[in-house]
């Protein structure tokens, strides 16, 4: 009885022996694979508007994920791929919503694609003009389009927004986002003006959205009539839509936007919902510091943009003989150690 | 006998009497679910993974990593794909808190008298955490509670197979469970510690077969994420300055890469809590260092213990600091904490065990509360109340447990 189960045990090491040794070799090759799986290509292009923006895609391998981020304020609109079927551009979602409002990437475009062959490929673009705002659709889709506009000598930045979805509740919200990343103060106050040129708008807010909250004070009513010139200030006292007033103060603040409202309700059925809206100087106070978001537009500039290929793991015959191996082996140890301690149970 | 008496006999019998309770429970909380959770809660809103993976052809731990393993996730997948129902989820819970219940009062019954085990499984079913747990939450953590209740139970009957068994499954569902093995090495010997750790490897091994031989590295990817992540509505988040719950959205594609790529596309940000930095990095230290301290010190008494109530005990401590140091925390991890703290003072006075239920439900109750904007107390003194009122409740709890001990 007692050499059977020294047997068992000599069995046992052996199997163990070879389960430490299978996980060994099985870790040192995907260790191997992960030293090279990320290739990153840091690089800018001068865009000029009207004309298509080209990037190229190293050699990749099929199932490789590309991930192209765009140092670019203003929403693009179309990107294509050539050839046509070696990149699968996938769907931006943000937890269920295909609004890309989302931290970090607020003032960036991020374009994900999975490899459907294995070579090269070339993104083409057709890009906006760059704006001081990152352009986000906040509610609904809207397609939007900028432009430097010029009226009595001061310089505006033109936004046309035309609504493509309206969300359930009738409401589409374009927001103009700037960078805020400040702890707010009791002196914060954000001046400046816009003018509605055409369409109608369900409303302006001046949106101050903090690491836990967001605050949107209105600044432009339903009732705002065309080619009125509106003056804004919004500080600590100024009260917000769930009656709020300065909240936010002490609070650490992300970013600052303007939300432009569109409502269903306001458009017939035959007729286009749209709005084109003028933003001019807009000052922020915090902390003793002024700073101000020029509305100025430029139709040539540097793109600086980051492009990330990530290798994905493709088994290989080795590796389903190593995986295969590990599963028996733990089986049959796991069958020998069981055994072995009933049988100390029984004695 | 005739028929009419043998059904009286069976109806007499404590199963019978246990169905109808279990039934009477779920009949009341699905009820509840029906009047109130099904129009307020957006229960497959929080399937927006399922909803991305089926509409773009891609297959979970090969293509997409979800933020829990595959027991814990398919089931939900599945249930998504087949139903598409709020309903389908919530029987489901209901299903995995029945199963919790049941172990938990099988557990107690063997420590304590009937009437105690009965009025404290009660307790925990009612504990607005569970109920919301059922009603409202599309992730895996009623099966999570029931592995770990399970793997107690097992560690109290002193069996190393089910106990190595319990807390792979429990691994495979919410990773937490995993902790056990520590208090479980220290206190099995010989052959039970092989037959303990053969039987964990084993049973992880087999159901993440099909992943490893697919693609390992985004299969570890759904554990390794995590280790990216910032503090969360616990002490040490609001020391850090860190309020928010888990954080700013990220794109769902995101989730198609592996958890070192993603780290390579964003720099570590105070703000970014799935990439988190810390402002007082220190903090993380001491999180980490309570945590192992107290783990390590409960397990090791947990091996000088002689009685099972003590043992239960001990290692339901272990169990507990695990939870309590986190910088992490949120209502599912009250879950647990519930749980276990009804375990921790099983010698104490069934009252006192009562009340200290309760008030955990109130504190749990205030801080579900800050997660609604417009609440009195609002998103910063709300976690401040609730964070410092649990840790005054945990030092209650383990005040009364020494002194029964002592």
């Amino acid at each position: 009885m007692r050499s059977v189960e020294k047997l068992i045990r000599i069995f046992a090491t052996i199997i163990l022996v070879a389960l430490v040794a299978t996980s060994a070799i099985l870790l040192l090759n995907l260790v191997n694979f992960v030293k090279t799986d990320t290739e990153i290509l840091v690089s800018h292009q001068q865009v000029k508007v009207g004309s298509p923006v080209t990037i190229e895609v190293p050699r990749f391998n099929r199932l490789d994920r590309i991930y192209l981020v765009l140092n670019a304020t203003i929403p693009v609109h179309n990107i294509t791929v050539q050839p046509e079927d070696a990149l699968i551009h996938l769907p931006m979602d943000v937890e269920g919503s295909a609004i890309d409002i989302a931290y970090p990437i607020m003032i960036t475009r991020h374009f994900f694609f999975v490899a459907n062959t294995s070579g090269r490929a070339t993104l083409v673009m057709h890009l906006q003009p760059k704006t001081p705002y990152a352009i986000k659709d906040f509610e609904g889709r809207a397609y939007s389009t900028v432009f430097s506009y010029i009226e009595s000598g001061r310089e505006y930045m033109g936004i046309n927004i035309k609504v493509v979805k309206f969300r359930e509740n009738g409401y589409a919200q374009t927001i103009l986002v700037v960078p805020f990343n400040e702890i707010i103060q009791p002196d914060f106050q954000v001046q400046g003006e816009l003018k509605v040129l055409e369409g109608r708008i369900a409303y302006v807010n001046l949106i101050i959205m903090t690491d836990t909250d967001l605050y949107a004070v209105n600044i432009a009513p339903l009732t705002t009539q065309p080619n009125l010139t509106i003056n804004f200030n919004v500080n600590a006292c100024s009260r917000e839509l769930f009656n709020r007033t300065g909240e936010y103060l002490g609070k650490r603040g992300v970013y600052l936007a303007l939300g432009i409202g569109l409502y269903e309700g306001q458009f017939s059925a035959d007729e286009t919902p749209q709005a084109t809206l003028a933003i001019g100087n807009v000052t922020i106070v915090n902390s003793g510091k002024n700073i101000t978001v020029s509305p100025k537009v430029l139709y040539e500039y540097d793109l600086y943009y980051r492009l990330y290929i990530f290798r994905k793991f493709q088994p290989t015959y080795e590796h389903f003989l190593l995986v295969s191996s590990l599963v028996l082996e733990v089986l049959a140890f796991n069958y020998i150690a069981i055994k072995l301690w009933k049988n100390r149970i029984r004695r | 006998m005739p028929l009419p008496r043998v059904l009286l006999k069976i109806m007499k019998g404590p199963v019978i009497k246990y169905v109808l309770i279990i039934a009477l429970y779920d009949v009341l909380i699905f009820s509840l679910f029906l009047f109130t959770g099904s129009k307020s809660s957006n229960i497959l809103g929080w399937l927006f993974d399922d909803k991305y993976i089926v509409n773009n052809n891609l297959i979970y731990y090969v293509d997409f990593r979800p933020g829990y393993p595959p027991i814990g996730k398919l089931p939900y997948t599945y249930l998504y794909n087949v139903f598409g129902s709020a309903e389908s989820i919530v029987i489901y819970n209901l299903a995995l808190a029945d199963l919790a219940l049941i172990t938990l009062y099988k557990l107690l019954k063997d420590l304590v008298p009937r009437r105690k085990a009965a009025v404290l499984t009660l307790t925990v079913a009612f504990h607005p955490v569970l109920i919301w747990s059922i009603t409202s939450n599309p992730h895996a953590d009623n099966l999570a509670l029931f592995w770990l209740i399970l793997a107690i139970y097992y560690i109290k009957a002193k069996n190393p197979v089910g106990v190595g068994s319990s807390i792979a499954l429990g691994f495979l569902t919410k990773v937490y469970s995993v902790i056990l093995m520590i208090p479980a090495l220290i206190l099995f010997k010989g052959w039970e510690r092989v037959a303990l750790i053969s039987s964990f490897l084993t049973v992880v091994i087999l159901v993440s077969a099909p992943y490893l031989l697919s693609d390992p590295l985004m299969y570890m990817t759904t554990y390794l994420h995590h280790l990216s992540r910032g503090p969360s509505e616990s002490i040490f988040a609001l020391l850090d300055g860190y309020y928010s719950h888990t954080g700013f959205l990220h794109p769902t594609f995101e989730a198609m890469i592996y958890a070192w790529q993603f780290n390579v596309i964003y720099a570590p940000s105070s703000i970014d809590h799935f990439r988190y930095a810390w402002t007082y990095p220190q903090l993380r230290y001491i999180s980490l260092a309570l945590q192992a301290f107290f783990l390590l010190l409960f397990s090791v008494l947990s091996n000088k213990m002689r009685g099972e109530i003590e043992i239960t005990k001990t290692i339901s401590l272990a169990m507990l600091s695990y939870l309590v140091f986190s910088p992490f925390w949120n209502p599912c991890i009250s879950l647990p904490t519930v749980a276990l703290i009804t375990l921790v003072m099983l010698d104490a006075k069934m009252m006192y065990q009562v009340l200290t239920l309760i008030c955990f439900a109130v504190v749990d109750l205030v801080h579900l509360a800050t997660w609604f904007p417009g609440t009195p107390l609002g998103v910063h003194l709300g976690l401040l109340v609730a964070t410092v009122s649990r840790a005054l409740l945990i030092t209650i709890v383990l005040y009364v447990t020494a002194k029964n001990v002592g």
